[in-house]
């Protein structure tokens, strides 16, 4: 028996985790250095023993006096230097190295305002939980590319890779950051031809709430909102607006807007009205997001932009929303319903649904959030921490273009920033 | 904590396979980088490292005939530079040449590799010299178990126990609260 055979008190898997993320990261970083350089000639390269012998002797002498050097600026330097060295060189190291670790809190330390509440660290963590989920562990990131205040990087993960942004502010610190796919070596030209069957197709899927077909053409881990919350979402639209008539010709949005490079709006006819479904193309030709325009809605959102006030709006609304059900006043909640959400929740529905919360965790005793988790042309969801005496619950509301509220669930738990969880 | 599987879509180690009949030349070429990382890893010095790969190739280089048709010339410099790197002797020798080829501006200054990429070698470093070896052979060249054994010229169970107890240290260490560690 050996002292290493008692392996008393042996760290947890999370920190061998970390060992694995911090050793590829580094064994990056190493290959990155020697990148490029050329071999120096092996022809001069070998010496003799005698002429090993003259350089012995040589640097010898230089050891000694470089070395005394050394020793002195060493100890200087450990006068003036912390015992660790400082964690990164950029920003999207800084934050790629923070995901790898679990270090979530750490991130959003320096946002503030719109920023904060779009991406809180919670935010980050249930995003970076999809990521792995679809990719697989954390690798290593690339060199960044810097445009402005946004830096990408690609994170190379165990099944594939994933474009990291991080925008800093003016005084160094991340003020906001989002994953999106790597474009491909030869993304697509996204005329009609090419975007209209795909759009169709996930129409069709979604109308007869085909889960298998839904996403067939989508870039899942990316998709806003989440696939299995619009179908549930779409049943709720089809209860307020009745069944499918008929779907229309595809029209691609003449704009190019900010979210995606191509934007097609399919009109579906409904029995009770006309609901446009938005369906947004990323660089590779994939569906990143697909939602319901109802009617009525502003031209901003058939256009498929977005405007931040809208952000703004939800989030003051929300708010009013959680004080409203704390103090029971379930008619000012259901006053801001548009057509989905009545159809499909009354205030009556909404008292039977809190009582039975409050009978079985207790009193309200605080909130926390609002925080933003979808934010598209169609829709804003957003989602608030509900604390009672005996446990917690968690709020996710979304509203339309119009600062409605279409969909509202309350959900057992912590908060999780994943519609429809 | 399984290890993580190697990345499917990224660029992985060339196989260790012989070479039969390849030039020096070329293999020289391309597996210089490489072996001078390794040996970087493991000895903390570019000129150093250098030094050492250098060293490796010549021997290499003398017995290629054999080395190109009959062993495995990739597994054999790194196994030369790997035990170079980690004995103090040769990496003292080493040093004193590198030093004064830098006196004399043969090679330009290596770019800078970072400071958490340093810390963490200098934590391989501090490990018992086989679990140092595995450790950079591992994770740098993304070696398998089979692979590194090989090159090591010891049994895979060997290389399982020393990876193991490599990452155990590495945790502890990494876990270890700011100042401990000095």
């Amino acid at each position: 028996m050996t002292s290493d055979d008692f392996e008393a008190l042996a760290p947890d898997g999370g920190a061998l985790a970390i060992v694995d993320d911090q050793a590829r990261a580094a064994a990056d970083a190493v290959r990155r250095a020697r990148v490029g350089a050329p071999p120096p000639p092996l022809g001069g390269r070998p010496m003799g023993a005698v002429g090993r012998l003259r350089v012995m002797a040589l640097a010898l002498v230089l050891i000694a006096t470089v070395g005394a050097a050394i020793a002195f600026g060493t100890a200087a330097s450990r006068r003036t230097t912390p015992a660790h060295p400082p964690r990164s060189q950029t920003p999207t190291d800084k934050v790629a190295h923070e995901l790898a670790a679990g270090k979530f809190a750490a991130i959003p330390d320096g946002m503030s305002g719109y920023e904060q509440l779009h991406v809180d660290a919670l935010g980050v963590k249930a995003e970076w939980e999809r990521l792995t989920t679809a990719f697989g562990p954390y690798r290593s990131v690339g060199p960044p590319t810097v445009g402005g205040s946004q830096f990408s990087a690609t994170l190379t993960m165990s099944r594939g890779k994933v474009e990291l942004a991080v925008v800093v502010g003016v005084n160094g610190t991340v003020t906001n950051v989002d994953f999106g796919p790597v474009i491909g070596p030869h993304p697509p030209v996204l005329d009609i031809a090419y975007v209209a069957p795909r759009a169709l197709a996930e129409i069709h899927a979604l109308v007869d709430g085909d889960a298998t077909a839904f996403g067939e053409h989508v870039e899942r881990p990316f998709l806003q909102p989440a696939g299995s919350w619009m179908l549930s979402l779409w049943q709720q639209v089809t209860r307020a607006y009745g069944p499918v008539q008929s779907i229309g010709s595809p029209a691609l949005v003449p704009t190019v807007p900010p979210l995606f490079p191509a934007v097609v709006n399919v009109p579906v006819h409904m029995q009770r009205g006309e609901v446009t479904v938005q369906v947004g193309f990323d660089e590779n030709g994939l569906i990143g997001s697909v939602e319901p325009v109802l009617p009525g809605s502003p031209s901003f959102a058939l256009a498929g932009t977005m405007l931040g006030a809208a952000a703004d709006d939800a989030v003051a609304l929300a708010r009013s929303v959680v004080t409203a059900l704390g103090g029971r006043n379930f008619d000012v909640v259901t006053s801001h319903f548009d057509q989905v959400a009545a159809a499909n929740l009354t205030a009556q529905s909404l008292r039977q649904e809190w009582d039975a919360l409050t009978g079985r965790l207790g009193v309200l005793r605080a909130t926390d959030g609002p925080a933003i988790m979808c934010f598209t042309p169609g829709l804003t969801c957003l989602e608030s921490g509900l604390t009672f005496d005996h446990g917690s619950a968690h709020l996710q509301v979304a509203f339309d273009p119009g600062d409605q509220i279409e969909q509202l669930t309350i959900l057992p738990g912590p908060p999780t920033r994943n519609l429809g969880q | 904590v399984p290890l993580t599987e190697p990345d499917s879509t990224a660029p992985t180690a060339e196989p260790l396979l012989p070479y039969t009949g390849e030039a020096f030349d070329r293999f020289y070429q391309r597996e210089f980088n490489a072996t001078v990382t390794l040996a970087y890893v493991l000895s903390g010095r570019w000129g150093v490292a250098e030094e050492l790969a250098q060293e490796a190739f010549l021997v290499a280089h003398r017995q290629w005939d054999k080395l190109s048709h009959y062993e495995q010339p990739r597994a054999f410099v790194r196994r030369l530079v790997a035990n170079a790197a980690v004995s103090h002797h040769r990496r003292v020798a080493a040093e004193a040449r590198a030093l004064v080829r830098l006196v004399a501006g043969q090679r330009p200054a290596p770019a800078a590799v970072g400071a958490e990429a340093t810390a963490f070698w200098r934590l391989v470093r501090g490990l018992p010299r086989r679990q140092a070896q595995v450790t950079a052979l591992f994770y740098l060249e993304d070696r398998s178990v089979e692979e590194i054994a090989a090159v090591l010229g010891c049994a895979e169970a060997t290389v399982k126990v020393h990876l193991h107890r490599a990452r155990i240290a590495l945790a502890r260490q990494l876990g270890a609260p700011e100042g401990e560690d000095e």
